[in-house]
């Protein structure tokens, strides 16, 4: 074979791949639409919450429950504007080239580790919303939980921190070691 | 969020989603195909890469041309996924090539055979000369593919050239 052809043989080979354009299409299709619903589902869920913590307000509640749902309210918008704060000059990568991307990349598993360390700090506020609801008669409290003994509701508030902290750090190894990844191939990039 | 068969309203060149789909949706596939080995996933990548570009397209100005832009938005998120899955051996390269259930017996003959096999010798090869072999094979120039990697265009081609001698060997070993 004849060095200075090899690429258009080669290329012949390539593009000569069995491809079902058609099933790539529909199937794009269907995913952009299930994303789309599911963030119409989103939207619904939020305002549907809204509304039901301002016509809990608007019902005369009492005013430790009032001021838990006040609480929630806050700890909501405040996670939404740290999340927002942190993903600012994230959206896309300064640059068009790879190099730029794969730093795009790495930016964002940084923020997202930052994210999840910071989600615990939500904890104590989720959790002193929820008592303050409890506080008079509610008709948001949990009546599941009402009837179990203390000593189920501590082991199942210990499971579910355990399971949290044990989810954060699984995820932040996770991010790391991608971390890891992308500088072992940007230094390969730099090296060629 | 714009339905698919939107996404090319705006200016009067830019280009639709479904004229994307029927002019580079091969190339996308076969960029999927250099990056993933399993046929489940690398559908699910054609996929990603397809929603990335509907996407970007409001971004589509023209000043490159629409194969270039195309093949860059393909380019980095097939890179992101091999990056994603070298960190899970499960899902990597360790995992064995499994014939396309799509495969007829008018796939398993000459050319196609043969493109199939080269997609395997790539698939096995470093990620970086993957991206750049890729890229050829699609039919970037050099300057094309040191402007999207970011490296010169003299480096592109001694690797390519590299490359090449190597896929060739390894397509004329296992003929």
């Amino acid at each position: 074979m004849n060095p200075a052809d090899d690429w258009s043989n080669l290329a012949a080979a390539w593009r000569a791949q069995p491809i079902d354009v058609e099933n790539l299409r529909r199937a794009t299709v269907r995913r952009a639409r299930r994303m789309q619903l599911l963030t119409v589902l989103d939207v619904l869920v939020a305002v549907v919450a809204f509304a039901f913590a301002l016509r809990f307000w608007q019902a005369g509640a009492e005013f430790w429950p009032r001021v838990g749902v006040a609480v929630g309210a806050l700890a909501l918008i405040a996670a939404v504007a740290l999340g927002y704060r942190l993903r600012r000059g994230l959206w896309q990568a300064a640059g068009d080239s790879v190099v730029d991307l794969l730093k795009l990349q790495r930016a964002r598993c940084r923020n997202a580790i930052r994210m999840a360390l910071w989600a615990p700090w939500f904890l104590p506020l989720g959790a002193l919303s929820g008592l303050l609801l409890r506080r008079g008669r509610s008709p948001l409290q949990l009546q599941l939980a009402t009837g179990w003994p203390p000593a189920l509701k501590i082991a199942l508030i210990a499971a579910l921190l355990l399971a949290l902290g044990l989810g954060t750090w699984l995820y932040v190894r996770r991010q790391r070691r991608r971390i890891a990844a992308i500088d072992a191939h940007l230094a390969q990039l730099e090296r060629s | 969020m714009s339905s698919m068969s939107e996404a090319g309203a705006g200016p009067a060149l830019r280009p639709t989603f479904d004229s994307v789909v029927t002019e580079h949706g091969a190339a996308i596939a076969r960029i999927a195909a250099a990056f993933e080995a399993n046929a489940a996933r690398r559908d699910e990548l054609g996929q990603e890469i397809l929603l990335a570009i509907w996407q970007s397209l409001p971004r589509f100005r023209g000043e490159a041309a629409l194969k270039t832009f195309v093949l860059r938005i393909a380019h980095n998120r097939a890179v992101d996924h091999a990056l994603q899955a070298s960190r899970d051996p499960a899902r990597g390269e360790l995992q064995p090539d499994l014939p396309d259930p799509r495969s007829g017996p008018e796939h398993t003959a000459g050319l196609q055979q043969r493109g199939e096999r080269l997609a395997r010798i790539v698939r096995r090869l470093p990620l970086a000369q993957r991206q750049l072999v890729t890229l050829a094979l699609e039919g970037l120039s050099h300057e094309e593919i040191g402007g999207m990697l970011g490296i010169s265009v003299g480096n592109v081609a001694v690797r390519l050239s590299r490359a090449r001698k190597q896929i060739t060997q390894e397509m004329g070993e296992s003929a």
